[in-house]
């Protein structure tokens, strides 16, 4: 039987991790509610934005000559954006969305594409520096100050690679929120743009009027794209950190609860066990004295 | 998103700035500021992509005109709907004057203090601001 004061200052232990893992939990809820209304509200104008755009490209072909950005190369040089936390203490967030983006790093070597990697999130760097995989973007910080304006720092380097043909195609690598409990690992190809909706324009190959003019409009709106796209996929990141830290939060702070409920039943056994021996003793003592 | 599909003699208008939908109603006409100049929609629109500068956006509903400012955006048109992406939205009770005229003198001066190549990045961003603020203004003033 182990012994009783180990049992109790185990149990003391614990019942300090238990109250770390509620406040973090509670934290991380408080901070999900803001995640998750910024990501519901900025959806419907990421998805006019892309609906828009694609629609767009799918009309204006492949014309590189109407914007840099409408070129489709074969894919040489490769790049993955992995979204990543700078925190950990989030379940498998972190480890799944890493996992999955390698298995992909991995893919894309085999068929031969030189790949490059750009980690957003101090996790995802660590994981790829120890797998020797080049990195040539670092994004830090990003997450405190999270905003259009930095999403669209990353996106016009995105933007620049990609124009000056240092890269042929870009992916993007996060976790969508689907709930508190769920998240969905996305790999989604950012650039080049893929057009939709080539059949409607089969049937109605009515042009747009485009004011000011196609290449106007072009040149503006497809650098737009890729920030638009770039924001939400880092909103929708931050909701799915917070709530997977949540969910593992409240899970750790279960295990703690049925640990110290455990370690209890021990430390009572151990007590009257101890009780018993101690009451064997004295009327061991006793009766030799009659005798 | 579902494309907006209004019924036969009235247009589906949607708004949508990053701060979520802001308008989703079905209207009969709409008029926008267009960097080209002024436009309006009516039923039956030629498909139509433009870009928008910051300015007020009006739309008739039941034949009332309301009026809203709008940020810089694109607009997509068809024969029954409109769609359209921008920055900002303000009703005109959402308008903070003081804010307005603070953002209006601020957009003043750094223009004043701009000596780059007119209509490069920087310029059309402060352009951006100016249009914004007095678009706000406009639309208090209405």
């Amino acid at each position: 039987m182990a012994n009783l004061k180990a049992i109790r200052t185990r149990i003391a232990s614990v019942k300090n991790t238990r109250k770390i893992t509620r406040a973090m939990k509670l934290v991380a809820a408080a901070r999900l509610r803001k995640a998750q209304e910024n990501i519901t509200r900025m959806r419907p104008y990421a998805l006019a934005t892309i609906d828009m755009i694609t629609a767009l490209a799918a009309r204006a072909g492949e014309d590189e000559a109407l914007h840099s950005l409408l070129a489709r190369r074969e894919p040489k040089n490769v790049m993955l954006v992995v979204l990543t936390s700078d925190r950990g203490l989030a379940g498998a967030f972190n480890s799944g969305i890493s996992k999955a983006a390698f298995r992909k790093y991995q893919e894309l070597v085999e068929a031969g594409m030189q790949v490059s990697v750009a980690v957003i999130g101090r996790k995802g760097g660590d994981y790829f520096r120890r797998r020797n995989v080049p990195i040539t973007h670092t994004f830090s910080n990003v997450y405190e100050t999270l905003s259009y304006k930095k999403a669209s720092e990353i996106g016009d380097q995105i933007v620049i690679d990609y124009a000056s043909h240092e890269l042929d195609a870009v992916y993007i690598c996060y976790n969508e929120f689907k709930s508190a409990i769920t998240q969905k690992i996305v790999i989604e190809q950012l650039l080049p743009i893929e057009p939709s909706g080539r059949d409607s324009i089969a049937a109605n190959p009515v042009d747009f009027v485009y004011e000011p003019s196609q290449q106007a409009i072009l040149s503006t709106i497809l650098p737009l794209y890729v920030n638009v796209e770039l924001y939400r996929a880092l909103l929708e990141s931050v909701a799915s950190e917070h709530g997977a830290r949540m969910t593992a939060m409240d899970n750790a702070t279960n295990n703690a609860v049925d640990m110290i409920a455990a370690l209890t039943l021990q430390a009572n056994r151990a007590r009257q066990a101890a009780i018993t021996t101690e009451l064997m003793e004295i009327i061991g003592g006793a009766e030799a004295l009659k005798g | 998103m579902a494309k907006p599909e209004g019924s036969a003699n009235a247009l589906a208008l949607q708004v949508a700035t990053p701060l979520g939908m802001q308008l989703d109603l079905e209207v009969e006409s709409v008029q926008m500021p267009g960097v080209a100049g002024e436009f309006g929609v009516l039923p039956g629109h030629v498909p139509l992509l433009s870009a928008l500068k910051p300015g007020l956006l009006k739309y008739k509903k039941q034949g009332a005109v309301v009026t809203c400012a709008v940020g810089a955006g694109y607009a997509e048109a068809g024969a029954h709907h409109v769609r359209l992406i921008a920055e900002f939205f303000a009703r005109p009770e959402d308008v903070n004057v003081e804010e307005a005229k603070k953002d209006l003198e601020k957009a003043e001066a750094r223009m004043k203090s701009f000596h780059g190549q007119f209509g490069d990045t920087e310029h059309g961003e402060i352009q951006k601001e100016l249009d914004w603020a007095r678009a706000r203004l406009d639309l208090v003033a209405n």
